[in-house]
C-alpha cells in the first residue's frame, strides 16, 4: 500500500462549523490513485448487486436502508485497502480530536437511481468488534460479534464495545452529476428537521469527501437521488466507551433500534 | 501583510461566480459574503482550511478568510437585517456585486409560474434594488463628494438573456428578470449618481461554457477600477 502522502492530492481541506463542525474536500486524492481506486470499486459493482445479503457484492445489507453495501475486511487488496491503513486512521483520528483505537469499518454503498432517502441520524452509536492489539487494525466480524449487538460465539473477554468516532464519506463513480439530481448527503443542525431541509448539501462530487466526528449533533443523512446512481466509500474510526461517555456522556448514545 | 483598503460586498457568494470572485480577489478587496442555503467554498471566519497530514501547519489558503453573513435574499425583512449586520461589520461599502441569481427556467405554460416568477423576481430585481437602496442609505447618502472620491460603485451581473431571445430553454422569466435588471441599473446610474455613486451591469453569455469565467470577472473590476456609470457590458457569442 502506497504511503498516505504519496496519494494524497489536495492538502486543503476545509473545516465548517455549519449546522455542525465537518471537512470537505476535493481532489482528495491524485489522479492515479482516484483512477485505480474508481477501477477496483466498478469491479466490485461488475460483480452485480445482490437482493440479499451476500459479503462478495454490493447487497442490500442494511435494513431500512435503500442502498446497496459491502465492507472490507482489514486485509482488503487494492486501493480501498488505504481506508484500513493505520496512517488513514490516524489522519482522521488526528482532525477530530478521536484517540486513535484499532478498531475500523471501511465499505462502501452504492444507491440505484430513484433510492429514497435515508434518515436523520447523527452516528453517535456504540458498536462491537473482537478485541484487537493496540497496534493492529481490526475491522467487524459477523461471524463472531456482531458489529451492532455484539452477540455471537466470541466469548465476553475477547470482544469490547466501542463508539463510532468519526465518518469519512468518499465519493467516486458518480461521474455527470449536478445540482438537482440529488445523492447528495444532507447535513442538519437537529434530528427533527425534515429530510428534505438539510441545512447543507454535500454533493458527491467524484473524489471529494466530507467527514465529521460523530457526536450527539453530527445529524445527516442520504438524499434520494433521482438521475444517477450514487456510490461511496465509507469509513469510520472508533472511540471508546470511556472516551465518548467523558467527551459525550454515554446517555446520549443512539442505541440500534434494528 | 498589505491592509486591504476596498470593502466589496457580494451577494451569490456561494455561488459559481461569487467562489472565483473570492478565490481570485480576497487578497484585493475585504469581501462582506453574503450566501444562503450553501456555504462559501473558502476561508471564512468560522471556515478554515486544514493539512489532513500535518494539521498544526499553517496554510496560505487562510491569509485571507472573507466574512460571511447568511441571508435570504426572497426575504425582504432578511434583506433589512443584512444591511444592519453589514454595518455592525463595517463603516464603508466601497464595492457592491449583485452575483446572487435564479434560473426558474420553466415554460411559461406550466404549472405555477406564477408564483415562480415572483420568485425569480425577487432574487434577480428587487433584491438587488431593495439592497443597492438600503446600503446608499446607511452608507453612502451622507458624503456623496467621498463616495465619488472613493470611486464607490455598484455591478450588476446580468445575462445576456436579458437581451438576446434563446429560444426554447425555458428562459422566459429569467430572461425578462435580466431584462428588467438591466434597465435598472441604467436607472441606478442615473439617480446615485447624485450621490457619487456609479452603478454598471456585466451581461455574460453562459459561463464557464462560452464565456470565461475569468472574464466576467475581469469586467466587475474593470469597472471598479473605471470612472463609468450606466454601462451594461455585454460579453457574449451572439446566437445565429
Amino acid at each position: 500500500m502506497a504511503a498516505l502522502g504519496s496519494v494524497i492530492g489536495n492538502r486543503a481541506w476545509l473545516r465548517r462549523n455549519h449546522p455542525f463542525p465537518h471537512v470537505v474536500a476535493r481532489d482528495v486524492f491524485s489522479g492515479d490513485f482516484y483512477a485505480a481506486l474508481d477501477a477496483q470499486v466498478a469491479g466490485i459493482l461488475g460483480r452485480g448487486l445482490s437482493e440479499t445479503p451476500d459479503p462478495g457484492r454490493f447487497s442490500r445489507n442494511i435494513p431500512g436502508y435503500d442502498s446497496y453495501g459491502i465492507g472490507f475486511g482489514a486485509a482488503a487488496p487494492g486501493p480501498v485497502g488505504l481506508f484500513l491503513t493505520a496512517q488513514w486512521r490516524d489522519t482522521i483520528c488526528d482532525l477530530f480530536g478521536v484517540k486513535a483505537t484499532p478498531y475500523v469499518f471501511a465499505g462502501a454503498h452504492h444507491h440505484a437511481v430513484g433510492s429514497a432517502s435515508g434518515f436523520v441520524h447523527n452516528d453517535f452509536n456504540p458498536v462491537w468488534f473482537p478485541r484487537a492489539d493496540e497496534d493492529a487494525i481490526r475491522t467487524p466480524d459477523a461471524a463472531r460479534c456482531d458489529y451492532k449487538t455484539g452477540t455471537g460465539p466470541l466469548p465476553e473477554e475477547e470482544k469490547v464495545q466501542v463508539v463510532r468516532g468519526a465518518v469519512v464519506l468518499f465519493f467516486l463513480r458518480n461521474h455527470g452529476w449536478r445540482p438537482g439530481d440529488g445523492g447528495e448527503t444532507g447535513l442538519y443542525a437537529d434530528a427533527r428537521d425534515p429530510v428534505d431541509a438539510p441545512a447543507l448539501r454535500c454533493p458527491p462530487v467524484d473524489n471529494s469527501l466530507v467527514a465529521f466526528e460523530c457526536t450527539p449533533r453530527s445529524f445527516h443523512t442520504y438524499l434520494s437521488n433521482t438521475r444517477l446512481p450514487r456510490t461511496s466509500i465509507i469509513m469510520w474510526v472508533h472511540r471508546t466507551l470511556d472516551e465518548a461517555g467523558r467527551t459525550f456522556g454515554t446517555e446520549k448514545l443512539e442505541r440500534w433500534k434494528n | 501583510m498589505e491592509e486591504l483598503t476596498r470593502t466589496c460586498v457580494l451577494t451569490g457568494a456561494s455561488g459559481a461566480l461569487g467562489t472565483a470572485f473570492i478565490r481570485r480577489h480576497a487578497g484585493d478587496y475585504r469581501i462582506l459574503a453574503v450566501h444562503h442555503r450553501s456555504a462559501i467554498d473558502g476561508a471564512t471566519q468560522d471556515q478554515s482550511y486544514v493539512d489532513p497530514l500535518d494539521p498544526i501547519r499553517h496554510l496560505p489558503e487562510n491569509e485571507r478568510p472573507v466574512r460571511a453573513f447568511r441571508a435570504d435574499l426572497g426575504d425582504p425583512r432578511d434583506i433589512d437585517r443584512l444591511v444592519g449586520d453589514l454595518a455592525a461589520h463595517t463603516d464603508g461599502v466601497d464595492l457592491v456585486v449583485h452575483a446572487a441569481a435564479v434560473r426558474g427556467w420553466t415554460s411559461l405554460l406550466a404549472e405555477g409560474v406564477t408564483e415562480l416568477a415572483r420568485a425569480v423576481y425577487q432574487i434577480n430585481v428587487l433584491a438587488p434594488l431593495q439592497l443597492t437602496c438600503a446600503l446608499a442609505g446607511r452608507f453612502w447618502r451622507a458624503d456623496p463628494d467621498a463616495n465619488a472620491l472613493a470611486g464607490r460603485n455598484v455591478v450588476t451581473v446580468s445575462s445576456t438573456a436579458g437581451l438576446y431571445l434563446y429560444p426554447d430553454l425555458g428562459q422566459g422569466l429569467y430572461g425578462s428578470s435580466k431584462a428588467a435588471l438591466n434597465h435598472l441599473t441604467y436607472h441606478l446610474a442615473s439617480e446615485l449618481w447624485d450621490i457619487g455613486i456609479r452603478v454598471n451591469a456585466v451581461a455574460p453569455d453562459t459561463f464557464p461554457g462560452r464565456v470565461a469565467t475569468e472574464d466576467v470577472l475581469e469586467a466587475i473590476t474593470g469597472f471598479d477600477r473605471s470612472d463609468q456609470t450606466g454601462v451594461v457590458r455585454t460579453l457574449d457569442r451572439r446566437p445565429a
